[in-house]
């Protein structure tokens, strides 16, 4: 069973995109589990001619790398050029990493991870994105046999937004880098460099992932300001980990208009290792997003053991597993509120951690690339019933034959 | 916390019923080690696990009773005697007289004896036509083996969902990918058959649908497509004469179908892993062990789509339906013509059987039966509590 996938996201331009981390970790993980089960299967992989990855790519004999000169030119890869280099090694199935990027070929099934449907869902809070990649990702959704998500909220909105059918859209949760999110403690030492470098006290309140409209950072420093305003004695500072994005002039209007502004650091784009220090040391992490297909930092930072309270929007208590303490996140007022419980209970401080704990666990790249080889495995086995061939079996009916013809040359049709 | 455990169906030679009790009972010490086990028989039993806080209680008084009616008059007697919190029955009977404030937990494995009477044994469809659905009433907390069963539990006898739980058997760690033809030859020199097989497990009884598998083999013979025999490894159970007769009627020899009898479960492995195909034709299952265990052993199934396969296989199995012979030869013919085809169900049937697990289905009974506890306990507290005022 031969499986091609779209390799343009390993380039090392791509290497800190969330779909080069998703890509890497899962097809690692793929190729670990095919070792140990000796299954039979095979992926295929394609390198330009200037790209390096295949130095520090996945080694194992489940993996073929195959040149292709074309994949320098991305729009030409994109608009059909990996369906033609793919046809050479007679895949059994194709697989895109994002909907956004090759136009499916008809030689053999297509499995398309679309991670959600957020831009079209909400386009006031993200901006509009490019016509190409909407048709680009319609095109997928449209074209794949299966389309893989992240989580059952993702898959209800693929199906609604794009007209899909339930049994065509699988559910795969992300997995999370468990070497750097734990609940070992933080290094003492590393901890203060950190903290002094950003100028953090502790205690903190903790946000990390991007400073936009859509993670709802404005509505969180004006619930900051409602919590300052109750508990004045309790000297803390609000910490926003993460790049600037989408709407940032709003947000950062607020805090500047905010009396507690000197309460509030920005500390800038991280690298994990320092982000996962600064979540260890945090006192509590606040996840008030608006929308997510699966919430990453939600994850993260419940396998750090920091009590977490999240927004109730979107997939949030899905993939919490409803253990956290929820609030509307257009509701300044309950998120405040929240907080400002979770501040005064200890214990429920405890008990927060302990089941962000447990649930996390659940998470790892290799339950990912389980459910992923499974979907490969059951599109390529669905795919390989279709054409029947009826002619070896005996008593049937006339009507029987007459559907078995129709059905033979159907599929000669399709091929 | 004192759990008792109607042992009975651990007896040798175990069927489903056992296997599950024999999985959870050996992990319960280690996943639970601060409860007391008390393991209840009136016969001899084959318990694999030991430690201190193992007791293994054969009671040999009424011999002379059938082992149900044994469990109705002794069972409370014993429960009080050990001073059980809680009593585990893993057959859908209760004892008479359980002891006030001990939790009852039922396992119900399916509603064969409600859905296919017929296709039941008649002393076991007399027994738990009389008392499962007491038992079912009394519970405090009912487990079910399938999400299905469950459901008809609650559209057939109106059980409140939220005193049933589900918690999946596992997968013995001996049910492993061996080499197919070293394994097909243990079989062979052992049982004197060919090296090349289609393989069905299940007890000899109508519920297994065995005649469909009788049909499956003449059709293909009929073709010229019956390239190997098919095995059929399991104890003769009841109501098999029809079937038996069917195959003579069909003139079929020994080298075409033949009956293993009982395999011993260091054999099963071999049996699977060998085997070409794996059939289960079966009408109506609680969740169906043996294509579970197959699909771990890296065969290909074939299964009915009858009530719970499709939730406990997915989409790791060809499922076709039960009254259809000519589509289950069909996927045979299919699985030995398509290589692609045999290796994306082999590879989708190793990961899906790695789902069910033992060690994590004991973890969730005995959290089940934690929480059962705590919760009644509250009620006692708040009970004495309102008492003395």
């Amino acid at each position: 069973m031969k499986i091609a996938i779209d390799t343009m996201f390993l380039r090392q331009t791509y290497e800190h995109t969330g779909t080069a981390v998703y890509l890497k970790n899962m097809l690692n993980e793929c190729l670990r589990i095919c070792e140990t089960n000796s299954l039979d299967m095979e992926f295929h992989g394609f390198i330009g001619p200037q790209d390096t990855w295949n130095k520090n790519g996945p080694v194992s004999p489940y993996w073929r790398v195959h040149k292709a000169r074309i994949l320098g030119r991305k729009r030409i890869w994109s608009l059909g050029g990996m369906a033609l280099r793919t046809a050479s090694v007679r895949p059994d199935l194709v697989f895109l990493p994002t909907g956004q990027h090759c136009v499916p070929a008809s030689l053999a099934p297509v499995v398309t991870t679309i991670l959600d449907a957020i831009p079209r869902r909400i386009p006031s809070l993200v901006g509009r994105g490019s016509t190409r990649l909407h048709m680009m990702t319609w095109l997928n959704a449209k074209l794949a046999t299966k389309i893989i998500t992240i989580s059952e909220w993702s898959k209800r909105d693929l199906i609604e937004v794009y007209g899909l059918s339930p049994a065509a859209v699988e559910v795969t949760y992300l997995g999370y880098n468990k070497q750097q999110y734990n609940e070992a403690p933080p290094d003492v030492g590393a901890s203060a460099a950190l903290l002094g470098r950003l100028g953090i006290r502790r205690p903190f309140i903790l946000h990390h992932g991007m400073v936009q409209l859509r993670k709802n950072v404005h509505r969180l420093i004006q619930a900051w300001d409602r919590f300052r305003e109750r508990h004045k004695e309790f000297d803390a500072q609000l910490v926003l980990a993460g790049p600037i994005g989408f709407g940032h002039e709003e947000i950062l209007s607020i805090r500047e208009a905010s009396p507690n502004r000197d309460q509030i650091i920005l500390t800038g784009a991280l690298p994990g290792t320092e982000l996962a220090t600064l979540l260890k040391n945090a006192f509590l992490c606040v996840i008030p997003s608006l929308y997510e297909g699966f919430c990453l930092p939600m994850v993260e930072a419940m396998a750090c053991g920091v009590p977490t309270v999240a927004s109730n929007s979107s997939c949030m208590p899905e993939v919490s597993g409803g253990v956290l303490e929820y609030f509307d996140p257009f509701s300044v007022e309950q998120m405040a509120k929240t907080m400002i419980h979770v501040f005064e209970d200890s214990d429920l401080r405890k008990s927060l951690r302990e089941r962000g704990l447990q649930r996390a666990a659940e998470f790892s790249w290799q339950r990912c690339a389980k459910e992923t080889l499974r979907v490969f495995a059951a599109t390529v086995a669905g795919e390989g019933r279709t054409p029947v061939d009826r002619s070896l079996l005996m008593e049937k009916s006339r009507d029987e034959n007459n559907r078995a013809i129709r059905d033979a040359a159907d599929a000669k049709f399709e091929a | 916390m004192r759990i008792g455990i109607d042992a009975r169906p651990l007896k040798n030679q175990r069927t489903g019923i056992g296997n599950y009790i024999l999985g959870l009972a050996n992990l319960l010490p280690q996943v639970g080690p601060k409860n007391d086990y008390f393991f209840y028989s009136n016969r001899d039993i084959d318990l694999q696990v030991s430690g201190k806080r193992v007791n293994k209680q054969i009671d040999r008084s009424f011999g002379w009773c059938p082992g149900s009616f044994w469990l109705r008059g002794r069972g409370g007697t014993l429960a009080r005697r050990d001073q059980l919190d809680a009593f585990w029955a893993t057959y859908p009977i209760l004892p008479a007289s359980v002891p006030r404030g001990v939790i009852k937990i039922v396992t119900v494995y399916d509603l064969v004896w409600l859905r296919f009477p017929e296709t039941t044994a008649n002393y076991a469809l007399l027994v738990q036509k009389i008392w499962a659905r007491k038992a079912i009433e009394k519970a405090d907390l009912i487990v079910t083996i399938s999400r299905s069963t469950a459901e008809d539990l609650v559209r057939e006898l109106g059980v409140p969902e939220t005193k049933i739980r589900c918690v999946y058997p596992g997968v013995f760690e001996r049910y492993r990918r061996q080499d197919p033809r070293q394994a097909a030859e243990y079989i062979s020199k052992k049982y004197g058959v060919s090296a090349d097989y289609m393989a069905a497990v299940g007890t000899v009884e109508p519920r297994k649908n065995l005649k469909l598998l009788v049909e499956v083999v003449r059709i293909l013979k009929s073709k010229g497509q019956l390239k190997c025999p098919l095995l059929v490894a399991g104890a003769n159970g009841w109501k098999s004469s029809p079937l038996f007769r069917q195959i003579q009627a069909a003139k079929l020899t020994e080298d075409e179908i033949r009956f293993l009898g009982y395999l011993p479960d260091e054999d099963l492995p071999f049996f699977y892993s060998g085997a070409e195909v794996f059939l289960f034709p079966s009408l109506y299952e609680g969740f169906g062990l043996p294509p579970v265990e197959a699909m771990a052993c890296g065969t290909c199934v074939i299964a009915s789509n009858a009530r719970c396969m499709p939730e406990v296989l997915g989409d790791a199995a060809i499922l076709e339906p039960p009254d259809s012979a000519e589509r289950f030869a069909d996927a045979v013919l299919q699985l030995r013509a398509n290589v692609n085809l045999r290796h994306a169900i082999q590879a989708a049937g190793i990961l899906k059987a790695e789902e069910y697990c033992w060690q994590a289905s004991a973890k969730q009974l005995l959290g089940l039966i934690d929480n059962q506890h705590k919760s009644s306990e509250r009620v006692t507290v708040t009970a004495k509590g309102a008492s003395s005022l």
